[in-house]
């Protein structure tokens, strides 16, 4: 498969859903259809999000969606110049309740990868202590990589899930 | 945004939208407060004219579970399509609430 990429642009009035399924007719007409059923929903649930994530937190800015695929991956990056997203805790936590935590571990100084751990289930969970922000845990699990990256000469955001075809 | 109707012990509210977005959550969670308001100890909420559902959303349906459990109110979903059901199971949705495939 030859490489691909393309760039999107998305502003918060935009109209999420028309905006995804025109992303997700691109995949699918580059990967075809047996991988794209396989990766179909990943791809659902990361743009979604990426999209409801940028109307939250760019203040009106343009969001960038970049869709990147080769022979290995598919990479749906989403850019903007709004404010830098900071992991503030030590320990890396990001949120944390009865079913799972999520982290943000930095990779360099401007770069960190998401990953999130399910915590064993030897009881119904507590509901009053249950997250109410559950977009990047959507994110992290739909994708095989996310990661967040600062540019600090630039002053952007970069958001970006992998999801590998093989 | 909601529709009420009682079947038996429970009470229905069905989402008359296609997108449960960040757009909608804040009015469906204002409005599904006051179903359990009424005091109604059973209620499902019915996606099936849901398309896809956020995080935001979902946010708020958790919330509102919250809210009715310290009223000694639970809250079920019905008619999840295919992807709705999948999210559900990938942030273990499942293991917090009862998901009908009908209405029981």
């Amino acid at each position: 498969m030859a490489g691909f990429k393309k760039q999107f642009h998305f502003t918060e009035t935009g109209d999420l859903y028309p905006f995804m399924l025109e992303i997700l007719s691109e995949i699918e007409e580059r990967t075809g259809e047996t991988i794209f059923n396989r990766i179909r929903g990943s791809s659902r649930f990361i743009l979604i999000e990426l999209l409801t994530n940028a109307i939250k937190h760019t203040n009106g800015t343009i969001s960038v969606i970049c869709l990147e695929i080769d022979g290995s991956n598919v990479t749906i990056s989403r850019s903007d110049s709004g404010q830098r997203f900071l992991v503030e805790r030590p320990d890396h936590v990001i949120y944390s309740d009865d079913m799972a935590t999520l982290y943000g571990k930095p990779l360099t100084d401007d770069k960190l990868v998401f990953n999130v751990v399910d915590h064993d289930l030897t009881r119904p969970p507590l509901v009053e202590h249950l997250s109410e922000h559950y977009g990047l845990t959507i994110i992290t699990k739909a994708s095989d990589e996310f990661t967040y990256a600062y540019d600090p000469a630039a002053g952007t955001n970069t958001f970006s899930a992998r999801i590998k075809l093989g | 945004m909601i529709q009420v109707k009682e079947l038996g012990d429970y009470v229905v509210a069905s989402l008359k939208l296609k997108e449960a977005n960040l757009t909608e959550a804040e009015r469906f969670k204002k409005e599904l407060m006051e179903v359990i308001d009424q005091g109604h100890k059973k209620i499902i909420v019915d996606f099936e004219q849901v398309m896809y559902v956020d995080s935001s959303f979902l946010g708020a349906l958790v919330s509102s579970l919250k809210y009715a459990m310290t009223l000694g109110s639970d809250i079920a979903v019905v008619h999840l399509n295919k992807d709705i059901f999948n999210l559900f199971q990938l942030i273990r949705m499942d293991k917090v609430f009862h998901i009908y495939k009908t209405l029981p």
